[in-house]
């Protein structure tokens, strides 16, 4: 079924306006829109960074970005044989503050809008496979921060088009966030799919070597297996303990991620369930030879 | 044409080589020991038995061979098995004609049967033509990969299609006993083994990184059967009228009974989470088929764990390499190197704490395909794949310590016109050999007939110290230090010898000989290799073609169609 050429025309000619006014209003979702589902498995023309020093932050962040770009050389001539580093790109500007939040599969942004305000000091990021989508939110947060100059809302919060299944540490470096968010993921119902859900035991590994100790992931579904599967890895995983029901409930993130997002609120109007799980990331264990000693 | 011996492995004065789908033993001056075939008759029987002595769960006939269970895919089948699955289809029909009789008529049931005979024949159709297609490549599984314990007691061998780590033992003077084969549920890519020689880390072709026992008595497959007989029994919710009412029996040790067991036995979404009425529609017949379906599904994945094996970690991409590594300030630490095809290395700590990840060594623009920690090196790991240039690394600290060119000097040894056409390498070895004081690595590229010899410096730099170039192109690379001299298999379809110089020299050079000149420092071919004159038995069957696709592998890991949306 390939839709009729002048939709996609349409769609074109819409995003093309929209930037040609240096995005002053919101887009409309209706001309973004994508199939729900993306293979994680297949080779999208994604384009992310060989190492996360490599990450250009400083074009999503603009106004967290250091004046001065950093000079590559004082590193390179610090250790003669970094021969890898010299040829590197040219000096990547630097961020004021790391990236300590992340949506994984932030989907048409809702969560990182509602979170803006909340976490003024955080630098929070979406990341969403989907190309389409990706685009929308990127738009949206533009027209945002131009519409709120005045009181320098939504500089905090930016999108990126990734594959964070293979692709995640690319981005942040070992312990660099603080928290992250699994809000209504793809739950994937046959079981020969379920090696394509973002949580698993392995992928758990990774969620723990970017999260420092103490870090939060925070989980939300609609689904009630996809629930316990998730709670089920997490809880299987050394990495991570469920956060007690009432630490979860005071959280003031979990009321947010329970109504803000769009899948969320898609659910409240259907009048569907809403599953909710916290897991904190544990101290890596010591080693065994230590623990003998 | 001449099949060529692809994978070597040395063990002290012993040689192995693989040839097509069999294990050839060699002593030091290449006079031949023994050889192991891939046993395709017993493979076969097996099978069947295995299938004969599953006494089927009643329900779970209907969709038992269908690829739907959760880590089958479409299995490469053989021509006997095709026959056994036509046969098991039969069997199913019958107890269709049994299901349908004890099951309450609904309407829509003589429609159900029709589109599940439908179904059935669609499968068969495809799965012989998948079998047809495939079947010279088939015939029997090309050895990927050969592994040596270190007391050199044990081969680990791997197979291709079929998925299979084979355990040999080795008396030492260079005869094989099989001790195991096991079927993974993944293809295996690589394979590695713990520094105590007791545990296989297999890395598939999914990412993921099982812990095999080297050594394991295979359970009773009917006590998994009647297992599986009474776990899904337990779990129906509408007990089958002539399945045994039998108690839960203590589940067998392995992870994937439970992980079946979580499988979905009930459905996922309810009705509160399908928004349209299809969906619900949909729901409403994935509910009326879950009930069949669970239980084939459980059996599919009591087939595959009828030994022992334990996800250690896992990448969301195709494994390439894997290594075991210990830390070079503290013996007690063991660590897991795993590299993929999506430019990753990760570093993990050992068993039992893979799950921790200590660091990723990233910087690959491409592929990676092959990593080395040298023996006598420890603190640094070498790497390589698609990228232009070796990679090397101090792998405890993630930190690059510098490239070392391999395209350019590729380009800097061959003719000309040669080199023109050469745009890009796959790195498909990266072999190292402590020679005194000196680390030399060896490097060979797919379809470059030419050997790189880089020298490891004291400052962890890779110094390019030598290319020679090879009569054919290289497919691997071992030491045999009893000799002092290098061994390169190359491929005699490739090779550049003359009709005349094959019969001077007594055949095709399949494996060449090298030894270090300390006159002029350098590599040079000697005399002792391993000539072929006679031809290989399987080669009848192969097309260059297939034979090309079976050794040429490691190109194909390039991304080239990027899809997008």
């Amino acid at each position: 079924m390939s839709e009729p050429k002048n939709k996609r025309q349409k769609r074109e000619d819409y995003r093309a306006a929209l930037r040609a006014n240096g995005v002053t209003e919101l887009p409309r979702k209706k001309f973004y829109r994508q199939r729900a589902h993306a293979n994680p498995f297949s080779d999208h023309s994604l384009i992310y960074p060989p190492t996360p020093e490599q990450m250009d932050w400083a074009s999503l962040y603009p106004h967290y970005a250091v004046e001065e770009p950093i000079e590559q050389k004082t590193e390179a001539t610090e250790s003669e044989e970094t021969t890898g580093q010299e040829l590197s790109a040219p000096a990547i500007r630097k961020l004021t503050k790391n990236v300590e939040v992340a949506d994984i599969g932030c989907g048409f942004g809702g969560l990182l809008i509602a979170l803006a305000p909340v976490l003024p000091e955080t630098l929070v990021l979406g990341l969403e496979i989907r190309v389409s989508v990706t685009q929308f939110v990127e738009d949206r947060i533009k027209a945002l921060r131009v519409q709120n100059e005045e009181q320098k809302l939504y500089r905090n919060i930016a999108v990126l088009r990734a594959n964070t299944m293979k692709f995640m540490p690319n981005f942040f470096n070992k312990g660099q966030l603080n928290k992250i968010f699994i809000c209504f993921p793809d739950p994937h119902f046959k079981a020969r799919k379920h090696k394509q859900r973002i949580v698993s035991t392995t992928l758990n590994s990774e969620y723990a070597y970017v999260l420092r100790p103490g870090g939060i992931v925070y989980t939300i579904t609609d689904v009630p297996d996809l629930h316990e599967w998730m709670v089920g890895h997490f809880n299987a995983h050394p990495a991570f303990e469920r956060v007690s029901e009432e630490e979860q409930e005071a959280d003031p993130l979990v009321e947010i991620m329970r109504n803000e997002t769009e899948e969320g609120k898609k659910v409240t109007r259907h009048n569907g369930q809403k599953h909710v799980a916290l897991f904190r990331r544990l101290e890596d264990p010591q080693w065994p030879e230590e623990v003998s000693a | 044409m001449a099949l060529p011996y692809h994978v070597l492995k040395v063990c002290d004065g012993i040689v192995f080589a693989a040839r097509g789908s069999s294990i050839h033993s060699f002593d030091s001056s290449f006079n031949p020991i023994s050889v192991w075939k891939y046993p395709v008759k017993q493979q076969e029987t097996n099978g069947e038995k295995a299938e004969s002595e599953t006494p089927a769960p009643t329900v779970e006939a209907e969709e038992s061979p269908a690829p739907e269970g959760p880590p089958a895919k479409k299995r490469k089948v053989e021509d006997g098995e095709v026959a056994a699955v036509t046969e098991e289809s039969k069997e199913e029909s019958k107890e269709e004609t049994t299901e349908g009789q004890t099951e309450t008529k609904t309407e829509g049931q003589t429609q159900e049967v029709n589109r599940r005979s439908r179904r059935q024949k669609q499968k068969q159709k495809t799965e012989g033509g998948w079998a047809k297609n495939n079947k010279a490549v088939l015939e029997k599984p090309f050895v990927q990969g050969m592994y040596l314990t270190t007391d050199g007691r044990h081969l680990v061998a791997i197979t291709g299609s079929d998925k299979t780590i084979w355990v040999f033992e080795h008396d030492g003077a260079g005869n094989l006993k099989q001790l195991s084969q096991r079927a993974m549920p993944k293809r295996p890519c690589a394979l590695a083994l713990t520094p105590d020689n007791k545990t296989i880390l297999s890395a598939d072709k999914f990412g993921d990184v099982f812990s095999l026992p080297l050594l394991f008595t295979p359970s009773e497959p009917t006590a998994a059967a009647a297992a599986a007989a009474t776990t899904s029994e337990v779990a129906t919710p509408e007990p089958t009228p002539s399945a045994p009412a039998t108690p839960a029996v203590p589940t067998p040790p392995t992870t994937d009974v439970a992980k079946a067991q979580s499988l979905s036995v009930k459905p996922q979404a309810n009705e509160l989470t399908v928004h349209t009425l299809r969906n619900l529609k949909a729901l409403e017949n994935q509910k009326r088929h879950l009930a069949r379906q669970k239980a084939a599904k459980l059996a599919a994945a009591l087939q595959a764990s009828q030994f022992e094996h334990t996800l250690q970690l896992g990448h969301v991409s195709m494994l390439t390499s894997v290594a075991v590594a210990v830390h070079p300030g503290h013996p007690g630490r063991t660590y897991i190197i795993t590299a993929d095809r999506d430019e990753h290395i990760r570093v993990s700590r050992g068993i039992p704490q893979a799950h921790v990840i200590e660091s990723f060594l990233l910087g690959h623009d491409e592929f990676v395909s092959r990593v080395c920690i040298p023996e006598k090196r420890g603190d640094v790991l070498i790497s390589g794949g698609g990228d232009d240039d070796l990679f090397v690394w101090d792998w405890v600290s993630g930190k690059l310590l510098g490239k070392a060119p391999v395209l350019v000097e590729v380009k800097k040894a061959l003719a000309p016109e040669e080199a023109e056409k050469v745009t890009k390498v796959a790195v498909t070895r990266i072999f190292d050999v402590q020679q005194g004081e000196k680390t030399q690595i060896f490097v060979i590229c797919e379809r470059i007939p030419l050997l790189l010899i880089y020298t490891l410096t004291s400052a962890n730099t890779l110094q390019h110290t030598q290319t020679l170039s090879l009569l054919g192109n290289p497919l691997d690379v071992e030491y045999l230090k009893a000799e002092s001299k290098l061994l390169v298999s190359i491929d005699p379809n490739t090779s550049s010898e003359t009709q005349e110089e094959e019969a001077n020299n007594g055949g095709v050079s399949s494996i060449l000989a090298l030894s270090f000149d300390d006159s002029e420092s350098s590599w040079k071919v000697t005399t002792g290799g391993l000539k072929v004159t006679e031809a290989a038995e399987d080669e009848s069957s192969l097309t260059p073609q297939d034979l090309q696709k079976l050794l040429y592998t490691t190109e194909s890991l390039r991304k080239t169609n990027k899809d997008d949306e």
